[in-house]
């Protein structure tokens, strides 16, 4: 049972990291266009100039 | 772009690569092979004057207001364009765009400007958001190289109408991934309370009791606060709302969850937090689909594209509509919506008015008379003098009207407050109730646990769904069928129809006309029409289609015509191989000094009583024919009557147009009732007589004029070719030019109420039996943390069933 002193704190940190992760593609719109997004790999790039 | 750019022969769209295919013996340039294909095909069936008839199809027509919009003009800028460092930002809506590829072209050929930064376009809401450097590119360039792939840009205040919305989902969402997160972790903490055996090692117990606590208390505050919000604004107007009942059971929870973690006893963190998820994981999707429905009716009002041509020292220049100022000279175009009220100063022109006073035909205006804003100026070309600009236009007084009209609530939503009101309620005098039994029973520190778990199990989260669940789920399948609910209330409202009003002009009809009879005299037939549809060619106005229409159905020969002559709001001169010869109304021909013998007015008069409008045709300085038009019904309209009649609906027919006219449209639909001649700010008046018969009353119109009617009826719905003002006092929209929609939407709405019926029982019975066990004491924490979720979970599978129903 002394695994959980360990593993909780763990989980603590990956849930964090969950967390901000999420936050952060909130607050840059990761979720706005969830229409178009599948689309995108079709398209074709041809290298900038 | 520096190559030169060719036209495809086929639709004339600019092509840097083009296809070569030989059509006639002649090597013709195409865009692309489908182009190519369907011109072979027109050729292989001898259709070739095709494309010598259509001519250059921009030509004689107002270009779209879009390209002239003034986009660089220094009121716009200021408006719409946000600067950022060196580079300036815009959003533009984007008329045209119907898919991926779109999204692909726009942002491919966007990128080759010169000066652009960032281009991003959004399939969902069909917005581009162009950022770009003001010293290397002008954003009137972007906005011509946007119109050139085929699409309309149309500027967009985002501050103005999205962003408040996209910012309340974006918070909605961010609470619900934390809650959602939250619930993760008190589950996991949860299953070894429930499930292990801890004799031996109480301290881990208590450890895992206490993390669970603190990973709910933020996640749960964070995820209530909106909802505590909405709870005690109800509760200082003296009712328990939806929200109330709602946060009554979670802080009831989380309330005898610390006591439990303290005391010992049992927690309830896991469905403290999962209840709270679900219940905001329906209000993002809620929101979500709110803001779909909203984007899709402002793309239909395209509300703040406006823009006008004033003429400042004898230079016409193209501003926005804010800039104009009362005094302005505005240039209008023929075909142009006049933007302002005014007085005419130079030119005459049919205009129509029919946004404002539902009269189809044009009225013709000359110098000195009155024109009011949002009409249109049909075959001449203009120049007013502004008297109303903004806030004092004709139009904005209607406005006035709608938001009067709209302030009183409906019915069906009264009544889901009243529910929640009764449901709080009775929750909390049944607490009362029992710690009141048990404290004289048992003692009080036992009588308060009691309490607690009715507060628990008497789990709001079944009622909190079972609305709004099936209301998402229907208008959400609504928005795929081209109905969009713009208020959760129509959805409510809509089952409980006693009466339906139907307008006439451009709701049962197609506000097309047709061509009903041909009176010729001394002439063939196909001379007459041959003659009509050659004098009619050039023109787009409805009854030049219909004849136009009907003269190609027939494939007849045009005669030659010469010296064309266009009579404002009367009709057509010109010259044919057998003399001059004439097409318009009577009027025209009285004015051309042609005599109407008395049997012509006889035939005329005929025509009128069947409801029709005449078209004389002269030739040589007699009549030779008269043609009657009448306003095509929709093709599905006497259908849709009749399946409303089978479901007990009333209906009636109103229109402004003169009474043969009603009748005849009403006798072919079979309506039950007839009112014609009614003027504009009667409309309203005749829902309001309904009204106070305890009916409830759909009215379904297009017209300007028809707004403050839908605004009075119970559900307003309009038609999505109507007028912007049509469209935002309607609750309803239905999208495509089917009535039948209507029918669509009624059942959509039955079996929306029916699901929120079914789901109220299974909230009740749920309530029902666990109710009495918490009263008893027996509800142990097993108990309670399966009872809980199973209760949410049905009434979200249940609505479900709305999406996979087919109608």
């Amino acid at each position: 049972m002394d695994i959980l002193l360990i593993m909780i704190p763990g989980c603590a940190v990956l849930a964090l990291v969950m967390l901000g992760f999420f936050i952060w593609a909130t607050k840059t719109g990761q979720f706005e266009d969830m229409e178009g997004a599948k689309y995108r790999i079709l398209y074709d790039d041809e290298p900038n100039p | 772009m520096n190559v030169t750019d060719t036209r495809c022969f086929h639709c004339g769209l600019e092509t840097r690569n083009p296809l070569v295919g030989t059509i006639d013996g002649q090597e013709r340039d195409f865009c692309c092979s489908g182009c190519r294909t369907v011109c072979e095909i027109i050729h292989s069936h001898g259709l070739d004057s095709y494309y010598a008839k259509r001519g250059d199809s921009t030509s004689g027509r107002a270009a779209p207001e879009a390209l002239e919009f003034p986009f660089d003009h220094e009121d716009f800028q200021r408006q719409y364009v946000q600067m950022d460092g060196e580079s300036c930002q815009v959003s533009l809506m984007i008329d045209g765009i119907h898919c991926a590829a779109c999204i692909w072209l726009i942002e491919k050929g966007l990128a080759q400007q010169p000066g652009i930064e960032d281009v991003q376009v959004s399939l969902g809401t069909q917005r581009a958001h162009l950022r770009w450097d003001p010293a290397k590119v002008q954003l009137s360039a972007l906005a011509r190289a946007i119109t050139q792939l085929g699409y309309r840009p149309y500027p967009y205040d985002a501050s103005k109408l999205d962003a408040p919305l996209k910012a309340r989902n974006r918070d909605m969402l961010l609470r619900m991934g934390v809650v959602g997160l939250g619930t993760l972790g008190t589950m996991y903490l949860a299953e070894p309370l429930y499930f292990s055996d801890f004799t031996g090692d109480e301290g881990f117990e208590r450890l895992l009791i206490w993390l669970a606590f603190l990973i709910a208390t933020p996640s749960s505050l964070y995820a209530i606060m909106p909802i505590l919000k909405g709870a005690w604004s109800g509760l200082r107007q003296k009712v328990i709302n939806m929200d109330g009942t709602i946060a009554l059971g979670a802080l009831g929870t989380y309330a005898a969850s610390v006591w439990g973690a303290v005391s010992g006893g049992p927690i309830y963190f896991e469905s403290l937090t999962m209840f709270l998820f679900l219940i905001l994981a329906g209000r993002f999707v809620e929101g979500a689909v709110r803001r779909k429905v909203f984007s899709a009716t402002e793309r239909l009002l395209k509300l703040e594209a406006k823009a006008a041509t004033v003429i400042q020292e004898g230079i016409p220049q193209r501003v926005p509509l804010q800039a104009v100022r009362v005094g302005d000279l505005v240039a209008v175009k023929a075909g142009e919506a006049i933007p302002v009220d005014g007085v005419i100063v130079e030119g005459s022109a049919g205009v129509n008015e029919a946004m404002l006073s539902g009269e189809s035909r044009p009225v013709l205006k000359q110098p000195g008379d009155r024109v009011l804003g949002s009409s249109v100026a049909v075959d001449g070309a203009l120049v007013v003098k502004a008297t109303g600009v903004g806030q004092e236009t004709q139009l904005n007084q209607i406005v006035r009207l709608i938001e009067q009209a709209d302030s009183h609530r409906s019915p069906g939503a009264r009544r889901i407050d009243q529910i929640t009101n009764v449901f709080g309620l009775s929750v909390v005098v049944v607490a009362a109730l029992a710690f009141l039994g048990w404290s004289v029973a048992a003692s009080p520190s036992h009588a308060v646990m009691i309490a607690v778990a009715v507060l628990v199990i008497t789990c709001p989260c079944a009622l909190g769904l079972a609305i709004p669940a099936a209301n998402v789920l229907a208008a959400t399948k609504g928005v795929d069928r081209g109905i969009l609910f713009a208020d959760g209330a129509a959805l409510e409202a809509l089952p409980g129809v006693t009466h339906v009003v139907l307008d006439k002009t451009g709701t049962v009809t197609t506000g097309h006309m047709e061509v009903a009879a041909v009176v010729p005299f001394d002439h063939a037939e196909s001379d007459l029409l041959a003659l009509a549809a050659a004098l009619e060619e050039g023109f787009e106005h409805p009854i030049a289609r219909a004849i136009k229409t009907l003269g190609r159905e027939r494939g007849l020969a045009l005669p030659e015509v010469a010296e064309f002559q266009v009579v404002s709001g009367r009709g057509v001169l010109g010259r044919v191989a057998a003399g001059k010869a004439a097409i318009g109304s009577q009027a025209l021909l009285e004015s051309q000094g042609i005599a109407l013998p008395e049997g012509v007015r006889t035939s005329a008069d005929v025509l009128k009583e069947r409801g029709l409008t005449v078209s004389f045709v002269a030739l040589d300085g007699g009549v030779i024919g008269l043609l009657g038009m009448r306003d095509e019904l929709r093709s599905d309209a006497a259908e849709t009557v009749k399946a409303l009649q089978a479901q007990g609906v009333h209906v009636t027919l109103l229109s402004g147009d003169h009474r043969q006219a009603a009748e005849l449209a009403g006798k072919a639909l079979g309506v039950d009732r007839i009112l014609s001649e009614v003027m504009p700010d009667e409309k309203q008046r005749v829902i309001r007589e309904l009204q106070s018969s305890e009916r409830v009353v759909v009215m379904v119109g297009d017209g300007v004029n028809d707004a403050p009617a839908l605004a009075q009826a119970d559900v307003g719905i309009a038609m999505g070719e109507g007028t912007d003002l049509s469209i935002t006092s309607a609750k309803v929209i239905l999208l495509g030019d089917r009535l039948g929609l209507l029918l669509c939407a009624l059942s959509l709405a039955k079996d929306a109420q029916r699901i929120i019926r079914q789901n109220l029982i299974l909230s009740a019975v749920y309530n029902a039996l666990t109710i009495p066990l918490a009263v008893a004491g027996l509800v142990t924490p097993l108990f309670a943390a399966i009872a809980m979720p199973l209760s949410s979970l049905a009434v979200i599978g249940n609505s479900l069933r709305l999406t996979r129903k087919e109608a």
